[in-house]
C-alpha cells in the first residue's frame, strides 16, 4: 500500500511536473502573444487608408533578418467607413510586389509570408462595391476609405517582437498623377490601442483668415482628423474635446456612434455654414496667438472603447501627419 | 536604551531612502523633484526653415512640469567651440538671442503647454555673424539639438508628460510653409545602436531627381544621424537592403563627435553632390514602377544615434516612422 501511494505520488509528480514544464515552455515560446498550433500571433488594425479619387495606399510589410523563420500577415478583416453596418460587397484593388493589380474582396485577400530580411509592398489603388469594381458606392460612406485587421503568424514571440507592424502610407495624388501630399500610420497591436488619444493643434483663430489659401496655400494651418472604432462587436461612443494652452477646455462635441469597425473623418472646423465636415461649426472663434493662430491640444474623450485617433494638419502647401500621443 | 532609539532612527532613515527612490520610479532623484533627460536630435532654424517646439504637460500631473535646456549643439557638436546660440520666441512673445545654458526653464502647470519657435542658429550674441567654414557639406550651419531635463514632482507624473514635439516647417519665398516633419524627443537611456527606414528611391541615374514642374518624379531619400553622446564620438554606416533582405551598400558615415550630427542625400545628384552619401551614378534594382523598393539602416554603429529619415515625391515630404 505505501508502494502503491509511492508510485501513484510519483506518477502524479510527473505528471503535474510535464503539465507546468509544457505549458511554461510554451508560454516562453509566444510570450505575450497568443500560441496557434506551432505559431505565435498578434493581431493589428490598420485605421484609416484611403484609395480612390485621387489617392492611393502603400502598405509596407518587413521581416527583420533576425527572426528565425518565416512571417506570415493573414488579411482577417477588410472594412469600410460604415464598418459593421454595411453588409454589401466590399473589397479593393491592390498590387503586392509589383504584380499586376487584382481585386479582392474582404476574406479573399490572401496572405503574405515573408523570409527573414525580406520586405514587400501592397498598393491599394481602390475600393470597391462590386467584384468588377465599378458600381457606384452606397450612399452615407466616405467611400475611398477602408481598414484594416490582419494577425501577424512567427514561430516565435522573440520574432513577432522583432518584426515591425505594417506601415500604410497615402499618398494624396494631383491631377497629373504625382505625389502631392503623404502621411503616414503604423498599424496598432489591437490589445494596445487606448481608449484617449491627443494631438497638437494649430488652427486659423477665426472665420476670416481660416481656410484662406491665396496662390494655393493656406495662410493659417487648419487641422483633419479620424476615428476608428477597432473591435468588431462593441459601437464606440465618443467626443471630441479642444483644449487651450493652459488647459482650459473650450469645446467638447459628440461624434456620431461609430458602429464596430466603422470610422469617421472629419475636418476640426467646417469650412462654411453647415459644412457636414465640419465637428465645430465654421464661425468657431477662438484664442489667438501673436501669429493669429490658437494653439492648443484636442483629442479623444469619454470614449467608451479603445479608439484609433489620427491627426493632420494642412498649413501652406504642406501636410503634417501628426503625433499622437496616447 | 539610546542604542536602541539610535537604532530605530537609523533604520528609519534607511526606511525612507526606498520610499523617495519609488517616488521617482526609474527616473533620477533631484532636489526639485525627479528628472528625465531627452534628446531632441535634429531641429533647423534659418536657411528658410524653422522649429517649433510643444511642450504638454498633462492634466493629471500633480504639479508643474518644467523643461530645460541642457545643452544646446551645432552640427559640429563638440567639434565646434564657438559661440552657438539660437533666436527663439517663447508663447509669441518677441524673440531673444540667448545660447542654450542661459534659455529661459519653460514651466508648464498640470494640463497647460507652450511653444517655442526657434527661428535661427546664431554663432554670436547679435546672431549677426556667418556661421564658421566648417559648417559646410553634411555639417549643416542651420541645424541644432537639444539635450533637454525635464522635471516633475513625481516619476508618475514624468510618466504622464509627453515628451517634446519638434515640428520643423520648410519655408517657401513668402514665408509660407511649404513642407513639415515632427520629430518626438527621445529618452537618453531608450536611444538605440541600430535604426533604419523603408526606402522607395528612384533606381536609376537618368530617372532620379527630374522634375515635372516642381514635382519629381521619382522618389528620393534625405536622412540624419546624430550622435547623443556628450562624451564619446560615433562611428557607424548606412546600409541599404532590397526587398530579398540582400545587403547592396554599405558606406561608412564620417566619424560622428560628441553631440554632432550629419545630414545626407542617400544619393547625390551630381558626380561632385557633397550631399550625397552614394555616389550619382548608383543603380539600383527597380521595381515595375521604375523605383528601387527597399529599406535602410544605420549599422556597425559604435554607439547610440538618432536616425531620421525623410523621402520626398512628387511635391510632398514623407517624415519616415523609424524602426528599431
Amino acid at each position: 500500500m505505501q508502494k502503491h501511494k509511492s508510485i501513484a505520488f510519483s506518477l502524479l509528480t510527473v505528471a503535474a511536473f510535464v503539465t507546468v514544464a509544457s505549458a511554461t515552455a510554451s508560454a516562453a515560446a509566444c510570450g505575450n502573444y497568443t500560441p496557434v498550433g506551432p505559431l505565435c500571433e498578434r493581431t493589428v488594425v490598420l485605421g484609416w487608408g484611403t484609395a480612390g479619387q485621387g489617392t492611393e495606399s502603400v502598405i509596407e510589410f518587413i521581416s527583420r533578418p533576425q527572426t528565425s523563420g518565416s512571417v506570415t500577415f493573414q488579411f482577417n478583416q477588410l472594412s469600410s467607413s460604415l464598418g459593421s453596418s454595411y453588409g454589401g460587397y466590399f473589397g479593393i484593388v491592390m498590387s503586392v510586389g509589383g504584380t499586376p493589380a487584382a481585386t479582392f474582396a474582404n476574406g479573399q485577400i490572401p496572405s503574405l509570408t515573408l523570409q527573414p530580411g525580406n520586405v514587400t509592398q501592397a498598393v491599394v489603388t481602390e475600393t470597391c462595391f462590386n467584384a468588377s469594381c465599378n458600381v457606384t458606392p452606397p450612399a452615407g460612406l466616405v467611400s475611398n476609405m477602408f481598414s484594416m485587421q490582419l494577425t501577424i503568424l512567427a514561430a516565435s514571440g522573440a520574432d513577432l517582437d522583432a518584426t515591425p507592424l505594417p506601415l500604410l502610407t497615402i499618398q494624396f495624388l494631383n491631377s497629373t498623377g504625382a505625389v502631392s501630399y503623404q502621411e503616414q500610420e503604423q498599424a496598432l497591436d489591437i490589445a494596445a490601442i487606448g481608449s484617449s488619444a491627443r494631438a497638437s493643434v494649430n488652427e486659423g483663430a477665426s472665420a476670416q483668415g481660416r481656410y484662406y489659401a491665396p496662390n494655393g496655400a493656406y495662410l493659417q494651418p487648419y487641422t483633419a482628423f479620424s476615428v476608428t472604432n477597432p473591435s468588431s462587436t462593441s459601437t464606440l461612443t465618443a467626443s471630441i474635446v479642444l483644449y487651450d494652452f493652459t488647459g482650459f477646455p473650450l469645446a467638447t462635441v459628440p461624434l456620431p456612434p461609430i458602429p464596430p469597425l466603422g470610422a469617421v473623418g472629419y475636418l476640426l472646423i467646417g469650412r462654411s455654414p453647415g459644412d457636414p465636415l465640419g465637428v465645430l461649426p465654421f464661425d468657431t472663434l477662438l484664442n489667438s496667438g501673436a501669429d493669429g493662430i490658437f494653439h492648443g491640444v484636442y483629442g479623444i474623450t469619454q470614449a467608451n472603447g479603445p479608439v484609433v485617433f489620427l491627426s493632420q494638419e494642412y498649413y501652406g502647401n504642406s501636410m503634417l501627419n501628426a503625433y499622437i500621443v496616447h | 536604551m539610546k542604542t536602541k532609539l539610535l537604532l530605530s532612527l537609523v533604520l528609519l532613515a534607511a526606511a525612507s531612502i526606498p520610499a523617495c527612490a519609488a517616488n521617482c520610479g526609474s527616473y533620477a532623484t533631484v532636489a526639485t523633484g525627479c528628472a528625465r533627460t531627452v534628446f531632441l536630435g535634429w531641429g533647423a532654424a534659418g536657411g528658410g526653415a524653422q522649429s517649433v517646439i510643444t511642450f504638454l504637460s498633462s492634466p493629471s500631473a500633480s504639479a508643474p512640469v518644467t523643461y530645460a535646456v541642457s545643452k544646446l549643439s551645432s552640427s559640429k557638436g563638440t567639434g565646434y567651440s564657438g559661440y552657438f546660440g539660437f533666436n527663439t520666441s517663447t508663447n509669441g512673445a518677441p524673440a531673444a538671442i540667448s545660447t542654450g545654458t542661459a534659455f529661459p526653464v519653460v514651466p508648464a502647470p498640470p494640463g497647460t503647454g507652450a511653444q517655442v519657435t526657434v527661428l535661427q542658429t546664431c554663432f554670436d550674441a547679435t546672431c549677426t555673424v556667418a556661421p564658421p567654414a566648417a559648417f559646410t557639406g553634411p555639417y549643416a550651419p542651420n541645424m541644432f539639438s537639444a539635450l533637454m531635463t525635464i522635471t516633475g514632482a513625481s516619476g508618475s507624473d514624468l510618466d504622464a508628460t509627453p515628451l517634446p514635439l519638434l515640428t520643423i516647417q520648410f519655408l517657401g519665398s513668402g514665408g509660407l510653409v511649404t513642407f513639415q516633419e515632427q520629430e518626438q524627443a527621445v529618452d537618453v537611456a531608450a536611444i538605440q545602436t541600430t535604426s533604419g527606414a523603408t526606402l522607395d528611391e528612384g533606381a536609376t541615374p537618368a530617372g532620379r531627381y527630374m522634375y515635372t514642374g516642381a514635382a519629381v518624379n521619382l522618389p528620393f531619400t534625405a536622412f540624419s544621424v546624430t550622435n547623443p553622446s556628450t562624451t564619446a564620438a560615433v562611428t557607424a554606416s548606412i546600409a541599404v537592403s532590397d526587398a530579398s533582405g540582400n545587403v547592396i551598400k554599405t558606406v561608412a558615415l564620417p566619424s560622428l563627435a560628441p553631440l554632432s550630427a550629419v545630414g545626407f542625400l542617400l544619393i547625390g545628384r551630381t558626380a561632385s553632390d557633397a550631399s550625397g552619401l552614394l555616389p550619382s551614378s548608383t543603380l539600383l534594382p527597380a521595381g515595375a514602377d521604375g523605383i528601387f523598393h527597399g529599406t535602410y539602416s544605420v549599422v556597425n554603429s559604435s554607439g547610440p544615434v538618432i536616425f531620421l529619415s525623410q523621402q520626398y515625391y512628387g511635391d510632398s515630404m514623407l517624415n519616415s516612422f523609424i524602426l528599431q
